[in-house]
């Protein structure tokens, strides 16, 4: 489902691609950052730390989510939910579910996490935003000498 | 760009190597270190990023890590540290230092929360990283935009032009939309239950 779903999407990308001569097949989804939930992550799940839930349509997985508990004071992180193009509105049962799940654990706040394109930023916007959290990157400079740390 | 490395990169000095096998070490930290909100502070996040090959330092204080994806990539990155934010300022220049002799690559601080990246502006190692210097789409920071908090509640129903969330009449929770091709009906279950 996921390779299916990365391939979907890295099409879409490719009709997208305005200057129509960029070769995107190295840059577009990376399959491998969602397997390794499936591959990986799924046995952790125990509704405590870590949460993952599959949505079955038809008899088939079309969609799925994993969440995290990032604190003992009540809050997580959701790090991934994506379903297949054709399942109009997984994306958003997929979501309603995480938060019904995530409540009843106890969670009161889940971090959506930042995004790279504004759409994706206004879709995160619409499960009413209680805060936004911004971070920065840093470039280590490399004729930069360190001194030793001693600790 | 040259291909980089076809085996693995080798990282010495204060890193190890990172592998799957470090949950309860992170877990251990991040209990230890509860920074609320924290997007990063769950190991699905650490694993999802270090998915290819990745590195820890760790001591009594503080835990770092870094990851390499890809071998035509010319970056590798340090996820946000868990510990005291001192300790970090000091040690992160020799850290970086290091990474970058050992794999060749530049080297991105990645996801700095404020505290942290005032306090290592304020020194000489590390400078801001303009968006184009990523000629790979997967290589651009996942934060471009902020990071959104929203609250878990429980919703009863979920009101959209094609959505809408019901009870069946033996109570069991479903969700339906409607599509050209007519209704149908999800379950969702535990991931691990697969």
């Amino acid at each position: 489902m996921i390779k299916a779903w990365a391939r979907e999407h890295n099409e879409r990308l490719r009709h997208s691609d305005s200057a129509g001569k960029t070769a995107i097949d190295s840059q577009g989804i990376d399959p491998a950052a969602y397997t390794v939930f499936c591959e990986r992550l799924a046995p952790l799940v125990d509704d405590d730390l870590y949460y993952g839930r599959v949505m079955v349509v038809d008899g088939r997985v079309g969609a799925f989510s994993f969440a995290g508990r990032t604190s003992r004071k009540s809050a997580g992180g959701l790090y991934a939910s994506i379903c297949r193009y054709r399942t109009r509105g997984a994306s958003e049962c997929m979501i309603v579910d995480m938060l019904d799940l995530l409540a009843r654990q106890g969670i009161e706040l889940l971090n959506f996490g930042g995004s790279e394109g504004l759409d994706m930023f206004r879709y995160k916007n619409k499960w009413r935003t209680s805060a936004l959290i911004a971070t920065q990157d840093l470039e280590f400079l490399q004729q930069h000498k360190p001194t030793l740390a001693s600790r | 760009m040259t291909e980089l490395q076809s085996v693995p990169l080798y990282v010495g000095g204060l890193w190890t190597s990172w592998s799957p096998g470090d949950r309860s070490l992170y877990e251990r930290f991040f209990a230890a270190w509860d920074q609320w909100g924290a997007y990063e502070t769950n190991f699905a996040y650490v694993q999802q990023e270090c998915r290819d090959q990745a590195w820890k330092f760790v001591s009594d204080d503080l835990l770092v890590t870094a990851c390499a994806r890809g071998r035509t990539s010319g970056f590798v990155f340090v996820l946000p540290p868990t510990g005291s934010v001192p300790h970090a300022v000091q040690i992160l220049p020799q850290l970086c230092a290091q990474l970058a002799v050992g794999t060749g690559r530049r080297v991105i601080l990645r996801k700095l929360p404020d505290d942290l990246h005032s306090a290592l502006r304020a020194g000489s190692a590390f400078i801001p990283v303009p968006l184009e210097t990523y000629k790979n789409p997967r290589e651009l920071p996942d934060d471009i935009h902020p990071q959104v908090v929203a609250p878990a509640r429980r919703l009863d129903c979920f009101t959209g032009a094609e959505f809408a969330r019901r009870e069946t009449t033996c109570g069991r929770r479903i969700a339906s939309t409607t599509s050209r091709s007519g209704t149908w009906i999800s379950t969702t279950v535990r991931m691990s239950s697969l």
